[in-house]
């Protein structure tokens, strides 16, 4: 639980620069960076996507276990998968199988590093209130509810789970982890259904969001900033 | 539980436009659905929520992530839209790429819809809420354990091999371990006299 407890703490709290971009410029230029990513094919350009988060990153000063508890499991994954894949690739391939395996890494490790920073200096509540925004009826009821729902629900099942081993075993066991997800699911169940009709009686069933989007001069700053590192990793890094 | 945790950059944008292209069709069914019948919303955004949770919870080099008891208590299309907003989490905090999302969630939703397939059809045949999840939960997510590794070599061009003999002994540990949680948690909700997980509900 701490990846998302040090991110719901952080964003929350957080008054930067990087926390004052609107969210949708903010995750719309990851996913350009990310896109634009795919296109190029030379490993020592593609570090020039990643700079502008770099910056971001220093000038917003995210905690550094925000960070690495944010990156640290997906690259295990691609380490790990990448590792299983290299010898495959030699003995297949020869030196451009391994240049594959180098490239997808590089690649990987820098829309990480767009991702994550994205992540750590966007606040949770807004990255949801703009995905449901964004969401069609029905699907942007279910965002809302499930981040109206996921703070209680894990405070629950944390509750839950020291209720049930206080008295017993010093580790929760199958039977009392899944007697406290029951619980917790239940009790959720009838919350959320509350905060439901909350939801429907404001309009959240209507075809198009109340809230209006708002964009700084910051915004238009951070787009140029990424459209910039962009059209120069796709000039120089096709080849 | 078995899903592709790579970033984006590496899966070609080709497969992964495919796996959004083809994930829309349950999406798109499910939405409908949820439209007709908004009384179920509540239920979708807690499970939602709750399978969240327990992924954030982590097992060996694993996690749990109660795709096949979304499946049980929502069914095929329900657990469609509850599958994508997991998936959808999970991407905006850099587990597995938002490119990746359309693939990771025809995964996932596969695991909730054979896990709701089996679970009927053991309950059908009289078999106790808990050990149909049991047995239903395992079977399926044993089986979808192999898919990944197929997936991620043939949009690499690479050898399943490599990530059969790596990852998959490891989702099929999670996957009975998994099990055993659905099994109790169902046993507990058939206990506690919950009306979304009897057979005919």
């Amino acid at each position: 639980m701490e990846r998302i407890d040090s991110l719901v703490e952080w964003s929350l709290e957080a008054d930067t620069p990087a926390h004052s971009l609107n969210p949708v410029v903010k995750w719309g230029s990851t996913l350009v960076t990310v896109l634009v990513a795919f296109a190029v094919r030379r490993i020592e350009v593609l570090p020039a996507l990643a700079l502008p988060y770099v910056v971001l990153a220093v000038l917003s000063r995210p905690p550094r276990e925000a960070l690495l508890v944010m990156a640290v499991p997906p690259s295990v994954f691609l380490a790990v998968t990448l590792a299983a894949m290299s010898p495959w690739e030699y003995l297949k391939h020869g030196t451009e199988g391994l240049r594959h395996v180098a490239l997808y890494s590089v690649r990987g490790f820098t829309d990480l590093t767009a991702l994550v920073v994205t992540a750590v200096t966007t606040p949770i509540n807004a990255t949801w209130e703009t995905a449901a925004a964004l969401a069609p009826p029905g699907l942007a009821q279910a965002f809302l509810v499930f981040h109206g729902s996921l703070y209680g629900v894990m405070r629950a099942f944390r509750g839950v789970l020291v209720a049930l081993t206080v008295r017993g075993r010093p580790k929760p066991s199958l039977e009392a982890f899944g007697a406290a997800l029951a619980t917790v699911l239940a009790r959720s169940v009838s919350s959320a259904e509350r905060m439901e009709a909350a939801i429907e009686v404001r309009g959240g069933a209507r075809p198009r969001p109340r809230v209006s989007l708002r964009f700084g001069v910051s915004d238009v700053v951070w787009t140029i900033v990424v459209a910039s590192s962009c059209v120069v990793a796709l000039t120089l890094g096709r080849g | 539980m078995a899903h592709v945790h790579l970033p984006d950059g590496v899966i070609p944008l080709k497969w992964c436009l495919l796996g959004f292209a083809t994930y829309s069709v349950p999406l798109a069914l499910g939405l409908k659905r949820l439209v007709e019948r908004p009384s179920t919303i509540p239920l979708v955004g807690t499970l939602a929520a709750v399978s969240f949770a327990a992924m954030q919870v982590p097992v060996v080099c694993a996690h749990l992530m109660l795709t096949p008891l979304t499946g049980i208590v929502l069914g095929p299309r329900l657990s469609a839209v509850s599958v994508f907003v997991v998936d959808t989490a999970c991407a905006l905090m850099g587990h597995g790429g938002v490119t990746v999302v359309g693939i990771n969630s025809i995964l996932n939703w596969s695991e909730a819809a054979g896990g709701w397939l089996l679970y009927r059809l053991l309950t059908g045949a009289g078999l106790k809420p808990g050990r149909a999840a049991l047995v239903a939960t395992g079977t399926v997510l044993s089986c979808t354990a192999f898919v990944p590794p197929f997936v991620m070599a043939v949009a690499l061009n690479t050898s399943p091999y490599p990530f059969l003999f790596t990852l998959t002994p490891f989702w099929i540990l999670t996957a009975w371990l998994e099990a055993l949680v659905t099994s109790k948690t169902v046993g507990a909700l058939v206990r506690m006299n919950v009306e979304w997980v009897s057979p005919g509900s």
